[in-house]
């Protein structure tokens, strides 16, 4: 039993991992905290029930489709909250980007009301054994889906130009733009990417869970998750999604449903006390 | 004494009248309102102590209005004790508990300590909404009316007073802290951390009175909220609930003394102002929201000063 | 000695920004630091006021031991500072700037504030008063209630140092005081010191740039670069110091 806790916990925690590194995306690349990561999460959801099921397109191109979606307002988020808060304090930016949620939230809530919108999976549930552990298809589509645009983010990031202005934006702006890299250009991209995973993330989710406009509520288990890998580390982002998958199931299994909830929270406030470099940074920060 | 002090003495008097005699003339309904708005003024000017002057972002403000509602209420239903000992109860049982988020606050800042407030939010309303034992859960609790005596402060009028009175008394505290070395070391805080500790400010201290103070007024609040409803409900006490009270102080203007009383305002009687489109309320908050840290991140109490040097240069 | 740095070292990452460093002040001196950017001058400021822990060594101040206490305790013990970008408090005035500097003199708490009882009123104006006569001290009369962030550059200075003098210090630290002053500015200033030393009573620590500025007010000054200590005596002497002028000329600077 443990072990199927534990894989399924994985299969939902490669969802969180995808979120959490965009998440991270913005925040390392833009040096904001986007606090609307959960809702544009549901509100692919909803995009992809569009494509999907209202207009019948097929799972594969509806999931290309929705990306593109979410890649779009993405652009269009940067330019109208972004931009103009680039100097402003953090309380400002905190303030814009939650405002930016409540408005998702509502358009949701709107425009497809509060019932529960059932989502079909391309992959079939008829669970196969390994072992102990029950899998079915669904799961290993899910991750196999996971992985691969984690890769196609790794390979952008590392070998196309591209992802090397990303990577030197976000190491040091002025250096960049210096260097003739338009970060403007830079940060529409960074927005883009970063909703698209997540947008990712809704569309994988959406079977997993049926789509309300309350599925942005996950959002604290993918702050807890990028808190985790430590904020500054995209890899950090990844594992500990996937970390936070098994140990929020764990504890939902274990203790009670609740408890899953309060699980994440807890370790949210713990890392951010003990450990505000995350689990798997090196150094301290230096002070008297 | 001057004219100018004499003419603002008669001014603060005349309002002062007013809002004595509002219960008398008003419609219990408009009583109702009022004492919603300053419940509400009581959260926003604490929490503009906090995050207006001490420059603390805390995104957990309505988990001590709960803690405020729930500890009076509870007080007064399980223990039996008057409403005049929960209610003050409620209020140091949230300063007690701001040192979860305040002992944190001196480690981490901004984007970290908005998230460690936001965790310490949604787990207290967790706790609300799971305790059932104590809290009655989703269900709800219904809370007594304060009793002195034989009178009981059963009518929107007579909690008016009691609300009322508590409010001015609060007002006038904070207004007196901010003008103190206390309030000096708040500001220090914000402006320059490094310069505050080198004339001798300890940072750690004044970040907890701070939390402590504006958890302070929110539970106080609260359990004044409790008594104006009637009826709490851990949906009053979610997150959403800490971003309304963030929203009042940012659109009122963070850090001035009038401000919060302006976003307190503007939170109470909108929703009464919308009316049929009470679906669209917070869709339409949030767009005000967005709208003023966008373009008025000083708030609108310096919406004047903005016009007039906008028409200026026209 | 008033003041005592022995053997003072910091490392940021494995990059030496002070090397071994000893420093010897004298009550009522009027010490100055100078160097090249980069020699360390600040770093060592940091150390002594408590914003950064040292590697290795120790600061004795009138007898006690003062590193490994918090910046507010240091402040507390008589050592002010001022800083190389102002840090002033941009939301208050001037006067409730230098109000600030007072902290540690006014007794009242946040139960008496609050209630505003007689005693906190009295200290109340009693520091505003202190505080007004300090902006007079250091030129600034008149300036009272202005925002401190309209000020011109050199006021605000001027501000920092009238803050500072406000915690009643029994030493100074000015990092870089005349930095964007204008000659006239700078002699003030320099008459405003040996007036601070003079009637006071308070040692001063200084760190600047400018040269002849602190040829003219200082008694003794020590010379770093590269984080260490290269040279210390008589502004005459430090003028004719080999050591000195390669530092400053750059003839030791090896090409990366």
């Amino acid at each position: 039993m443990f072990l199927q806790v534990v894989f399924s916990g994985i299969v939902v925690g490669s969802i969180y991992a995808l979120v959490a590194l965009g998440f991270i995306l913005i925040y390392k690349g833009t040096n904001i905290m986007n606090f609307a990561q959960g809702e544009m999460v549901m509100i692919s959801a909803y995009f992809g029930l569009m494509y999907h099921v209202y207009y019948k397109i097929d799972y594969f191109t509806s999931l290309i489709l929705t990306i593109l979606t979410a890649g779009l307002c993405g652009i269009m988020l940067e330019r109208i909250v972004c931009r103009p808060l680039l100097k402003s304090p953090v309380m400002s930016i905190i303030i814009a980007t939650i405002a930016v949620s409540i408005i998702i939230k509502n358009i949701a809530r709107l425009v497809w009301g509060p019932i529960f919108y059932p989502f079909p999976s391309a992959f079939s549930v008829t669970p196969f054994h390994l072992g102990k552990v029950m899998i079915t298809p669904k799961d290993i589509g899910t991750i196999v889906i996971t992985l691969i645009l984690l890769g196609m983010l790794y390979y952008g990031l590392q070998h196309t130009k591209i992802g090397a202005a990303m990577l030197a934006t976000a190491s040091n702006q002025k250096a960049a733009s210096i260097m003739g890299i338009s970060v403007k250009r830079v940060f529409s991209i960074t927005w883009a990417i970063s909703f698209g995973l997540a947008s990712a993330g809704g569309f994988l989710l959406a079977p997993l869970v049926s789509i309300t406009p309350e599925m942005g509520d996950i959002v604290i288990v993918i702050f807890t998750a990028a808190v985790l890998g430590g904020l500054e580390s995209l890899t950090g982002a990844v594992v500990g999604g996937v970390l936070l998958g098994i140990i929020s199931n764990l504890a939902g299994f274990y203790i009670s449903t609740a408890f899953k909830d309060v699980v994440s929270f807890l370790i949210l406030i713990t890392i951010l006390m003990f450990k505000p470099s995350g689990l798997f940074s090196r150094g301290a920060m230096r002070k008297a | 004494m001057s004219k100018v002090k004499k003419n603002k003495i008669i001014f603060w008097f005349i309002i002062l009248s007013l809002f004595l005699a509002a219960p008398q003339v008003l419609d219990n309904y408009f009583v109702y309102l009022l004492n919603l708005f300053f419940i509400a003024c009581i959260v926003s000017v604490g929490l503009n102590i906090l995050t207006g002057f001490a420059g603390q972002v805390s995104l957990g403000q309505a988990a001590f209005f709960g803690i405020g509602a729930y500890t009076s209420s509870l007080c007064m239903i399980k223990i039996g004790f008057p409403f005049w000992l929960s209610l003050p109860l409620g209020g140091l049982a949230g300063a007690g508990i701001s040192l979860l988020i305040g002992l944190p606050s001196l480690k981490v800042s901004g984007y970290y300590l908005a998230l460690v407030t936001l965790a310490f939010n949604e787990i207290v309303n967790l706790i609300m909404i799971h305790w059932k034992d104590m809290t009655n859960g989703t269900d709800g609790l219904n809370t007594p009316s304060p009793k002195l005596g034989e009178f009981v402060f059963s009518s929107d009028g007579s909690k008016y007073y009691v609300i009322f009175l508590l409010a001015l008394f609060l007002f006038m505290a904070a207004r007196n802290i901010l003008k103190s070395k206390t309030g000096r070391a708040f500001i220090s805080l914000k402006d320059s951390e490094v310069a505050s500790q080198s004339v001798g400010i300890n940072l750690g201290k004044y970040k907890i009175i701070a939390f402590m103070i504006s958890a302070f007024y929110a539970s106080l609040a609260g359990g004044l909220h409790a008594i104006a409803l009637s009826y709490i409900h851990p949906q009053d006490f979610s997150l959403f609930r800490s971003i309304i009270f963030l929203m009042m102080i940012v659109i009122g203007g963070l850090g001035t003394l009038r401000g919060p009383f302006i976003g307190a305002a503007l939170f109470t009687l909108l929703p009464e102002a919308l009316g049929k489109f009470h679906e669209y309320q917070e869709l339409i908050y949030a767009f005000i929201l967005l709208a003023s840290i966008i373009f008025l991140p000083s708030g609108l109490i310096r919406l004047p000063g903005r016009l007039a040097a906008v028409t200026r240069k026209v | 000695m008033f003041l005592e740095v022995r053997n003072l070292s910091v490392n940021f990452g494995g990059v030496k920004a002070l090397g071994n460093i000893f420093l010897d002040v004298s009550e009522g001196q009027v010490r100055s630091v100078i160097g090249p950017n980069g020699a360390g001058k600040t770093t060592l400021f940091n150390v002594i006021s408590g914003l950064i822990r040292p590697d290795s060594g120790s600061i004795i101040f009138d007898g006690e031991e003062i590193i490994g206490e918090k910046p507010w305790e240091i402040s507390k013990k008589g050592i002010a500072r001022t800083f190389q970008n102002s840090q002033l408090f941009i939301t208050m005035t001037a006067l409730e700037n230098v109000a600030t500097g007072m902290h540690s003199h006014i007794c009242s708490g946040v139960f008496s504030s609050a209630l505003a009882v007689p005693a906190f009123r009295r200290e109340e104006s009693a520091a505003f008063e202190e505080a007004k006569r300090l902006m007079e001290f250091v030129g600034l009369k008149g300036f009272e209630d202005f925002a401190s962030s309209s000020l011109a550059f050199g006021q605000q200075r001027l501000l920092e140092l009238a803050r500072a003098l406000a915690t009643d210090p029994r030493m100074l630290l000015l990092d870089e005081p005349v930095a964007g002053m204008n000659y006239e500015e700078k002699q003030r200033l320099a008459l405003l010191l040996i007036k601070i030393r003079e009637e006071l009573g308070i040692t001063i620590l200084l760190v600047e740039h400018d040269i002849k500025w602190v040829m003219q007010v200082s008694d003794l000054i020590s010379v770093l670069d590269y984080g260490e200590k290269i040279a210390e005596g008589e502004p005459m002497e430090i003028k004719k110091d080999e050591r000195v002028i390669e530092a400053y000329l750059g003839k030791r600077r090896k090409i990366a």
